[in-house]
C-alpha cells in the first residue's frame, strides 16, 4: 500500500513537473521569437484639448476592441492628377509599414455615419512581422487591449483601415461597471501617461463642436 | 566604517533625489556618420514641393556642428512625399543600419498648413533630426511634437546642442 501511494505521487509529481516544463517552454518560444526591434519615428498631430480633438476627427466612437492582429500595409494613396500641392510627384511609393489592425466594434457613435454593433477597422504603426517588433519611438505603451472599450478618435479612408488622430491623445479607455458594461456616468481613463488632455463622457457630448 | 556610512547616505540620497540626464538623442539609432546623402528635390518633387526640401537641407548644413546633408543622384537613401491613408507628417526608418527612408505626408501637411513652404520644411527639418540621432522632445526643439510648423522651421540651439554632443 505504502509503495503505490509513493508511485502514485511520484507519477503525480512527474506529471505536473512536466505540466510546467510544457507551459514554460510554450510561453518562452512566444516570446523568444522576437529577436529584434525595430523603432520608427513618425511625426504627429499635437491636440491641446478635447474640442480639438473633436474638431479634426471625422469619426467619434466608443468602440470594443474585438480582434487584432499585425499587417504590413502599403498607405501611399494614388496621385492626384494635376493637383501640385497633393501630389508632390517623384516615384510610387510601393514600400510597405508594419501596422497593428485592430477591429473595433460600435457601441456609440459621437460623430460620423457609423451605426452600432458596425466593425470598423482602425490601423496603428507598429507590430510584430516575424522575429522583428516595430515599435513607433515614444509610444511604447499606446496600444489598444482586447475586449475592452475606448473612445477613438479617427481619421477615415476609403482604401485603408481608420487611423488614431495621434497614438496617444486619440485613444481614452472606458471604465466599465461590475456586469462588464460601460456605464452612463463613466469618467475616462487616461491611456497614457504623457496624456493631460481628460474629460468624461457628460463633456463629450455636451461639446459645441457636436452641435 | 566612515566611508561605508557615507556611502549608504549618497545611495539613499540618489533613491530619494534622482537626477534627470536630459540626453535626448538615440546614437545608435541615427546615422553613424554626420555626412549624410539624399536625392536632389528637384529630381523627384514640383517646385511647391522640391524648394522647401532642399531649404530643409541646407538649414540643417548652415549650422554649426558637423552635420551635412548632401545632393547625391545615385543616393540609395529614399525620400517620398505623397499623400499617405494616416494621420502622421512624416516618418522616417532607422538609419543604423541604412539606407534610411523618410515619407512627409501631403494629405496632413495640406490639411494643416497656413504657410505650406514652412510647414514641409519644418516637417523635413524634423525628420532629418530624427537621422542625426535626435529623439523628441518638449523643449523648444525641431524635435518638439507641439512646435508650430508653420514658424518654426530651423534647427534650434537646443537641437544643435544635442547634435553636437552625438557627432564629436
Amino acid at each position: 500500500m505504502k509503495k503505490r501511494n509513493i508511485f502514485i505521487g511520484i507519477t503525480l509529481s512527474a506529471i505536473v513537473l512536466l505540466g510546467v516544463l510544457v507551459l514554460n517552454f510554450i510561453s518562452s518560444s512566444n516570446t523568444n521569437n522576437i529577436s529584434k526591434k525595430v523603432l520608427i519615428s513618425a511625426d504627429y498631430p499635437k491636440y491641446d484639448n478635447l474640442d480639438n480633438l473633436i474638431d479634426r476627427a471625422d469619426t467619434v466612437i466608443l468602440g470594443k476592441i474585438v480582434d487584432m492582429r499585425y499587417e504590413e500595409l502599403n498607405v501611399a494613396e494614388q496621385p492626384k492628377i494635376n493637383d501640385e500641392l497633393n501630389n508632390p510627384g517623384g516615384e510610387l511609393d510601393e514600400t510597405k509599414d508594419v501596422y497593428t489592425v485592430y477591429d473595433v466594434k460600435i457601441v456609440e457613435t459621437y460623430k460620423g455615419g457609423m451605426s452600432t454593433n458596425e466593425i470598423i477597422k482602425v490601423k496603428q504603426l507598429g507590430g510584430v512581422i516575424g522575429n522583428t517588433e516595430y515599435v513607433l519611438e515614444d509610444y511604447e505603451n499606446s496600444n489598444l487591449e482586447n475586449n475592452r472599450e475606448y473612445i477613438l478618435f479617427l481619421e477615415t479612408y476609403e482604401n485603408s483601415p481608420a487611423s488614431l488622430l495621434n497614438p496617444i491623445q486619440a485613444s481614452y479607455e472606458v471604465q466599465m461597471n461590475k456586469e462588464g458594461k460601460s456605464i452612463d456616468t463613466q469618467y475616462i481613463i487616461k491611456p497614457n501617461l504623457n496624456n493631460d488632455i481628460n474629460f468624461t463622457i457628460t463633456d463629450l457630448i455636451n461639446s459645441d463642436k457636436l452641435k | 566604517m566612515k566611508c561605508k556610512k557615507i556611502l549608504i547616505v549618497l545611495t539613499a540620497f540618489m533613491f530619494l533625489f534622482p537626477v534627470n540626464v536630459y540626453a535626448e538623442t538615440d546614437p545608435g539609432w541615427g546615422s553613424q556618420t554626420p555626412k549624410i546623402n539624399l536625392p536632389y528635390p528637384s529630381d523627384l518633387f514640383n517646385s511647391t514641393w522640391s524648394k522647401p526640401i532642399s531649404d530643409a537641407y541646407s538649414a540643417w548644413n548652415s549650422t554649426s556642428n558637423k552635420v551635412n546633408v548632401r545632393m547625391l543622384s545615385t543616393s540609395k537613401n529614399r525620400l517620398y512625399a505623397a499623400g499617405y491613408s494616416d494621420t502622421w507628417y512624416g516618418n522616417s526608418s532607422p538609419a543604423n543600419p541604412g539606407p534610411f527612408t523618410i515619407k512627409l505626408n501631403a494629405r496632413t501637411i495640406n490639411n494643416d498648413a497656413y504657410n505650406l513652404p514652412n510647414f514641409i520644411k519644418s516637417t523635413m527639418v524634423h525628420e532629418l533630426g530624427h537621422i542625426f540621432c535626435l529623439d523628441h522632445t518638449t523643449k523648444t526643439s525641431i524635435m518638439n511634437g507641439y512646435r508650430n510648423r508653420n514658424t518654426m522651421t530651423t534647427p534650434q540651439k537646443f537641437d544643435i546642442t544635442e547634435v553636437n554632443s552625438v557627432y564629436k
